[in-house]
């Protein structure tokens, strides 16, 4: 088949392009389990010391509705219930972007055509991204395994598991193969890929939240779930494995199809036309920012909707699923009812729905970033509109997207809970709750705006901001790191409502912080070329 | 004479590449000057730095009696601008890039508008990343065209453009020379400038090497002489500001210095003239001489 001509050449391509962020991203998703497994062996050092935790957190809902439950008592059943939820979405992000990168963003810039010129192959690029996508998935998985296996783990367990994160992996490598072949932008491919990794994590939230009410079929249909019921080192089941890995195969078989028939940059979606004549309202750089960010926003709170409905309705099931356990309940009439258990899970999703809106809002201000580098802002800054309209334009969404997406993922979930509890004055008891979150998000966003405005070429950076904030708040925890660490994250910072104690003062600090962050960013911009 | 853009000494570095180096350039009211450089030499940092993109290192900047980086907002009101490297939006369409330049900048023409889009043969309903290259040339043109603009800066307005539309954008420069607009165009495609402006001014590494009228550049150079002579003056190649002669039989071909043409012509005119052409310098030789064994 000559279709993959140049395939090493294209690989090798790939590599020299993504030798810094790769090995980055391999390294955090290898060494991760090991570090965990370490701050473990030091936490509970004992047989005893750790079936006492697996009970500590069996009983909190929390827990057990983010990363799922404990399924065995040892050392690994508790690295593995640590970490695997948070490493499945870390391999995912990474395949999509990776695979998106080297396939319909080549397209959309034109690159692709000039490769197609050559003697590569038709199907060379999208093999090599392919190729690369799955080797660095399996790097990861020996990484892990290596790291496991110096912790001291047995060989099935460690193996089950790295093999659950890698074909997760590959069957993300799959999905983002398949959404470069349907849209016309990188964007919205990206956003698909994303959009899946979303949706399969908070159907495995819903599914162990819903264990109760029957509804654990929710994270079956979830590719993390899936991963989950290997059940790494509890007797583990190989089948899950399996399944995940023809996902991967039936997904890639398709997608090369496609790219096999279809033009060069062409999609499955025709382009239809637009109106000969600007409509009245499209007249100034505030209009043109509305019209490039509405279709994502309406995507994202669409989002947070349909997920706040459906989390928000297992809250109740978590009080039962505790009352049924006779030791627990003890335990929770003494810490005060088993409300404590809804609010607590309640607030980690709202504290990871702020995670996630703050991506949100760092993809609605790095827009700029995206305009600058594609000429669009030496367009509209020759005309008649000054640098802060047009970093406002902007800006404006990155600070308004997080609260839409914050209070409808509150009032959904606020909702949703309230008709299962019949008191439909929780809308406001979360809503409520749920403003508190969006200071730490807006931390993110001034500080990616301070990027672009200081080192626009480093404007990656906000992400890498915003991931490091992320791994030290979800994380931070499990790999018993120090506390002024964990303090860097804005997200640390957030009181825990509904529930914990309302403190103002970290909110006061995290909204002065935002202000001066983004407003030295409006400042540096005002001030640099533009390039 | 009022002038519209007044540049003196204009520097730029970036990191260690000097772009600009002393620049110099001054554009009258109503003329259409042309701003002419081969790739890299200074024409759209120039340009940045006139629409306050970009902020000068040193030097002096001043357009339409403005500050163009304090001032930006309120002098693009009244100028238009196409960008050398045209980027569009991807999901609106033409149609509607063209309004909404016209709306951020200082208004726009519609009845204008209309009649560029025809003389253009463009489809505005398409949306821009359908469009070719030359296509989306002529979205960013039709709107700088039809807006209600004094100046107008375009860098290598054609790029892209067939024979046909770069014609027609020919024409609709000169109507627009008529009517009172002034235009700084830049460019490397020399017969279109020659057709198009009154005065040009060159650039060279970030310095302006040549400024002026056509004629005044002319007469600052060589013209060439093709002649059939009754016999070749033996010391015709001797003469001091007589270049690359050649002989055929009688026929001499050589370029002469403006200000040896009348000892040359004194020589070929004792020898006996049977037929003789002149032909002024081509701004490509113009051009050429400046660049010539230049590192570029």
């Amino acid at each position: 088949m000559n279709g993959i001509a140049g395939l090493g050449q294209m690989i090798r391509m790939v590599l020299r392009r993504d030798r810094i962020q790769l090995p980055i991203w391999i390294l955090v998703i290898g060494m991760l389990p090991a570090g965990v497994a370490s701050a473990f062996i030091g936490l509970y050092p004992t047989d005893a010391a750790l079936r006492a935790a697996a009970v500590t957190i069996e009983s909190n809902s929390a827990f057990v509705a983010f990363l799922g439950p404990v399924q065995s008592p040892t050392l690994g059943g508790l690295v593995v219930w640590r970490i695997g939820a948070a490493l499945s979405v870390l391999v995912g992000i990474m395949s999509v972007l990776l695979v998106t990168r080297h396939t319909r963003a080549e397209e959309q810039t034109g690159r692709r055509e000039l490769i197609g010129s050559t003697a590569i192959g038709r199907q060379a690029p999208l093999a090599a991204a392919v190729v690369v996508g799955l080797a660095a998935n399996l790097v990861a998985g020996l990484l892990i395994v290596a790291g496991l296996l110096q912790a001291g783990l047995d060989v099935g367990g460690t193996m089950a598991f790295a093999l659950a994160i890698v074909t997760v992996g590959w069957l993300f490598v799959g999905i983002a193969a398949f959404a470069a072949q349907v849209p016309d932008s990188s964007r919205t491919s990206n956003a698909v890929g994303m959009a899946v990794i979303g949706a399969s994590f908070a159907l495995r939230v819903a599914g162990d939240a819903g264990r109760a009410s029957g509804a654990e079929w929710l994270s079956w249909i979830s590719p993390i779930g899936l991963a989950a019921r290997v059940g790494a080192f509890a007797g583990e089941r190989w089948w899950p494995i399996v399944v995940l890995a023809l996902l991967a195969v039936v997904l890639l078989v398709v997608s090369f199809a496609i790219s096999d028939r279809r033009d060069v940059g062409s999609t499955l979606v025709p382009t239809r036309l637009g109106p000969a004549e600007a409509g009245p309202s499209l007249r100034s750089a505030w209009a043109l920012g509305w019209r490039l960010q509405r279709g994502l926003a309406v995507t994202w709170t669409a989002a947070f909707l349909v997920f706040g409905l459906l989390l928000g309705a297992f809250a109740d099931g978590f009080g039962a699923l505790m009352d049924e356990t006779p030791t627990l309940s003890d335990v929770i009439t003494r810490l005060g009812g088993s409300s404590i258990f809804t609010n607590a899970y309640l607030a980690s999703m709202l504290s990871v729905a702020s995670g996630v809106a703050a991506a949100h809002g760092l993809q609605a201000v790095l827009r700029l970033r995206g305009e600058e580098s594609d000429g669009h802002a030496e367009v509209i800054l020759a005309g008649s509109v000054d640098r802060r309209s047009w970093v406002g334009s902007h800006l404006l969404f990155g600070a308004v997207v997080p609260v839409i997406d914050i209070v409808v993922f509150g009032a959904a979930m606020g909702l949703s809970f309230g008709i299962s509890v019949g008191d439909l004055t929780q809308v406001f008891r979360v809503v409520g709750s749920a403003l508190v979150y969006v200071p730490a998000s807006w931390v993110m966003v001034g500080l990616a705006l301070l990027v672009f405005g200081a080192i626009p070429r480093r404007s990656g950076l906000g992400w890498a901001a915003l991931g490091v904030a992320l791994i030290l708040t979800l994380l931070g925890g499990a790999l018993n790191l120090d506390q002024w660490l964990l303090d860097l994250s804005p997200f640390t910072h957030t009181p825990s409502l509904p529930g914990g104690a309302p403190g103002l003062l970290p909110v006061i600090v995290l909204l002065a912080v935002a202000g001066a962050l983004a407003g030295s960013g409006l400042m540096a911009f005002g001030r640099r070329d533009l390039e | 004479m009022e002038s519209v853009i007044e540049v003196h000494g204009l520097e730029k570095s970036f990191g260690s590449t000097v772009a600009l180096n002393g620049l110099d350039l001054s554009v009258a009211r109503g003329e259409v000057h042309g701003f002419l450089g081969p790739n890299g030499a200074g024409k759209s940092t120039t340009i940045r730095i006139l629409l306050g993109l970009i902020r000068a290192d040193g030097g002096s900047a001043r357009v339409l009696e403005g500050d163009p980086w304090r001032d930006a907002t309120e002098l693009h009101k009244r100028l238009a601008y196409v960008p050398g490297d045209v980027a569009l939006w991807p999901m609106l369409s033409g149609g509607e890039v063209i309004d909404l330049l016209g709306r951020m900048g200082g208004g726009i023409d519609g009845a204008r508008k209309l009649s560029l889009i025809e003389r253009f043969e463009l489809d505005p309903t398409k949306k821009c990343k359908t469009y070719s290259k030359g296509n989306r040339q002529k979205v960013a043109l039709i709107a700088a065209l039809a807006a209600n603009a004094e100046l107008l800066i375009l860098d290598e307005p054609t790029s892209g453009l067939d024979p046909l539309m770069e014609a027609e954008f020919g024409r609709v420069i000169k109507e627009d020379a008529g009517n009172g607009r002034t235009v700084l165009m830049a460019s490397h495609i020399l017969s279109e400038v020659e057709a198009l402006c009154e005065r040009v001014s060159i650039v060279r590494t970030g310095r302006i090497v040549e400024s002026g009228t056509l004629d005044d550049l002319r007469h600052l150079t060589r013209t060439t002489i093709s002649a059939r002579l009754v016999s070749v003056p033996p010391d015709l190649g001797e003469l001091n500001g007589v270049h690359d002669l050649a002989v055929d039989g009688t026929t001499v071909d050589f370029q002469v210095d403006q200000a040896a043409l009348e000892s040359a012509l004194r020589a070929i005119t004792a020898a006996g003239v049977i037929s003789l052409v002149s032909r002024p310098p081509t701004l490509e030789e113009l051009f050429l001489r400046h660049y010539q064994g230049a590192s570029l």
